[in-house]
């Protein structure tokens, strides 16, 4: 098979997906890391040059190359799936007769999952960005960022859960084994998407679990690694299912939750994750509901093998988006993932073996809460000097309040929005007019204060 | 065995480094240009990479005849600039223990009303002169800053060209290993303060690398054109 849409450099393609070192454009260096420079090369705009800092076994990563051959043979969708969501290696770059490969052909990341700072420059949109207040993010970058629990966070985990699903669905399963901030990649600009890099390190495992090739350490990043795996071991097949677990807790909680500490140090986690008062009434996000449940297993270090597959992930999230009527975003997230029509969506089936029931194993509890007002205001500094500024202390009281200022005018806001959503839901008029009734008076007493202010403290100055 | 529930407002414990610069009129012209040039590279790679920015916390003090706070601890995303620092006046290294002193434990109080948790900070102590101050006045200040028994005590990573001394600057890092460094022979400071501001920045990336791993370790920087001063063994 020739190396796709080949030219330039691709004249150096064999029929075995494998090009020569020398026979590569490299360009400039994009990225080091401690495994390997990401370099660009100067005839293939849509592909990168990964150079290994130690070379690695050849036959592990023609394996890699060949396995999304063959799941394009057995199931195009899925195999579509995958390359519209992941940096899947195309080539192996081979250095002289050795069996050890220099480094690999990957595909570039497409633009849209750059994002822009207030300098301009473009960077590459990691999960960093989502794991955090949105408040802290627009203060420090001017990025308007989804509030947490918001469907396009969610739709970013749903859309990482077909990817796995696709991944480990297949024979052999793949599993990426180090799904880091920095190695998911994420956009909104088609709707949710998201795009892993660094599958070279992915393993593929058999029928029986084991791997397919061996000798290869994959180490996992720090704060984004498995606690259930030990110190020096590789991660495994539920290792994956830890990580997603893990993603959504951060991403759609949008909060750092540092609970692998804990875990190792074998603590019960017990984690309240805020959800909005409305939203915790819907049957797929009040206190019973299986998503619970499920982010628990996931995260469990007492029974890895029991932790949820991918798809028993993408049929909760499909739920939960149904009931919060983000329908728009499950079909945004199939069209970009197997490039369907809007019209034909391709929902995900139900899992194969449901496992909703299944008790928690007991190390792990998540419930759904109230969320409170963060603690910590942002805006951008003026740098001064700590010493010349002795206002400090003064202004402290004007900052408490204007915090709480926002905090009431974002209330008022989100109030109002979800009264009319609720208005216009089906089936739920009533309770939209109860709230439309109670927010009329709100908004009356506002009047009532505003006027008596104006008349009391602005009209003197007017001379009225 | 059961642990407190874990929220949103459960952040990763922040690594304080605060940058202690000699700003003596010794350092005028290329040395002191070389810190303008590179402060703003600095604020770059630390502040607009948030996995590293959520993770440490910059401060730059400044000293002479007297110490002074130029930039006040922070997280780096959230500040636009890092101010120029300008030179003047004799090489105090006693006011700059004192000021180090105050400044760290009112920002660790701080930080802790705000909900902040910290590892020990680290001070990365710059000079290109010996102390013009009285032995006994800086070494007591000195001792107050590195004193045990405050908790806050800072880990100390002294930097010396120019005219600055091997030994003192191993006191000032209380002769820990890897912790003092003198620039080469012949090395001219337009050649050290670049490298020495570049060495600081990946020092601060990979420390911060360390935090996420729960154990934060202080990654000395790798200047080229400086060398380790050896420490003796006690026993």
């Amino acid at each position: 098979m020739m190396l796709i849409g080949t030219a330039g450099s691709a004249d150096a393609a064999r029929s075995d997906r494998e090009v020569e070192r020398h026979r590569l454009a490299v360009g400039e260096l994009l990225a080091e890391g401690g495994e390997g420079r990401v370099h660009t090369l100067e005839d293939r705009a849509d592909l990168v040059y990964k150079a290994f800092k130690v070379p690695v076994a050849k036959e592990a990563m023609r394996a890699l190359v060949r396995w999304l051959d063959q799941v394009t043979v057995s199931s195009p969708a899925l195999a579509a799936r995958v390359r519209s969501a992941s940096a899947w290696p195309v080539a192996v770059v081979a250095d002289g007769r050795s069996d050890l490969a220099a480094g690999l052909l990957v595909p570039r990341a497409p633009e849209r999952f750059r994002l822009r700072h207030r300098d301009g420059a473009p960077r590459l949109a990691t999960l960093s960005y989502l794991t955090a207040d949105p408040g802290q993010r627009a203060a420090a970058y001017g990025l308007a960022l989804p509030p947490p629990m918001d469907p396009a966070r969610l739709g970013i985990a749903y859309a990482l859960a077909r990817l796995l699903d696709a991944l480990g669905g297949a024979s052999p399963a793949a599993a990426h084994g180090d799904l880091s901030a920095k190695n998911v990649l994420w956009s909104l600009e088609r709707g949710p998407e998201v795009y892993v890099i660094d599958c070279d390190n992915t393993e593929l495992f058999g029928a029986d679990g084991t791997p397919v090739t061996t000798g290869r350490r994959r180490p996992m990043t720090p704060n984004w690694d498995d606690p259930a795996i030990a110190a020096g071991a590789s991660p495994d097949l539920s290792s994956d299912r830890y990580s997603l677990a893990l993603i959504f807790l951060r991403i759609v909680g949008a909060a750092h939750f540092p609970i692998q500490l804990r875990q190792r140090r074998g603590e019960t986690v017990a984690i309240d994750f805020e959800v909005p008062g409305g939203a915790r009434r819907l049957p797929s996000l009040d206190r019973s509901a299986p998503l619970w449940r499920l982010v628990a297993r996931g995260l469990s270090t007492a029974e890895p093998r029991c932790r949820p597959g991918a798809a028993e992930w993408s049929h909760v999230l499909e739920q939960v988006l149904t009931e919060l009527g983000a329908t728009q975003t499950l079909r945004q997230v199939w069209a970009a993932q197997e490039g369907v029509a809007l019209a034909e969506p391709t929902p995900a089936p139900p899992p194969p073996s449901p496992s909703l029931s299944r008790a928690v194993p007991g190390d792990v509890f998540v419930r759904p809460v109230a969320p409170t007002p963060r603690t910590q205001a942002w805006r951008i500094a003026t740098s001064r000097r700590a010493d010349e500024d002795d206002a400090g202390a003064e202004a402290a009281p004007i900052a408490v309040a204007r915090r709480y200022a926002r905090y009431a005018l974002v209330w008022w806001w989100l109030a109002h929005r979800r009264m009319l959503r609720t208005l216009v839901s089906r089936g739920r008029h009533l309770a939209g007019a109860r709230r439309a009734v109670f927010l009329l008076f709100v908004d009356f007493a506002l009047a009532c204060v505003s006027l008596f202010l104006v008349a009391m403290i602005v009209s003197p100055f007017l001379g009225l | 065995m059961p642990s407190e529930s874990v929220g949103v407002e459960e952040r990763y414990a922040v690594f304080p480094f605060y940058l202690c610069l000699d700003v003596s009129a010794s350092m005028a012209g290329e040395p002191i240009e070389g810190v303008n040039r590179q402060l703003p590279a600095l604020r770059a790679a630390i502040g607009e990479d948030p996995a590293i920015a959520e993770v440490i916390r910059f401060g730059v003090v400044t000293f002479s005849d007297v110490a002074r706070t130029v930039l006040a601890l922070c997280d780096l995303s959230v500040v636009d600039e890092v101010p120029a620092v300008t030179t003047g006046g004799r090489t105090s290294y006693g006011v700059a223990f004192d000021h180090l002193r105050r400044t760290i434990e009112a920002d660790y109080q701080n930080s802790r009303a705000a909900g902040d948790r910290w590892y020990r900070p680290a001070v990365v102590f710059i000079s290109d002169g010996q102390p013009t101050d009285d032995p006994a006045t800086w070494r007591a200040a000195h001792a107050r800053l590195v004193d045990p028994g405050w908790k806050r005590h800072p880990n100390i990573l002294a930097f010396g060209f120019g005219s600055a001394d091997a030994g003192v600057l191993a006191e000032v890092s209380e002769r820990k290993a890897n912790r003092a460094f003198i620039a080469d022979e012949g090395a001219e400071p337009a050649k050290v303060v670049p490298e020495l501001m570049a060495g600081l920045i990946s020092s601060i990336v990979s420390s911060s690398a360390s935090v996420y791993g729960g154990a934060a370790q202080l990654v000395p920087p790798d200047v080229a054109s400086m060398t380790a001063i050896p420490v003796d063994h006690l026993d």
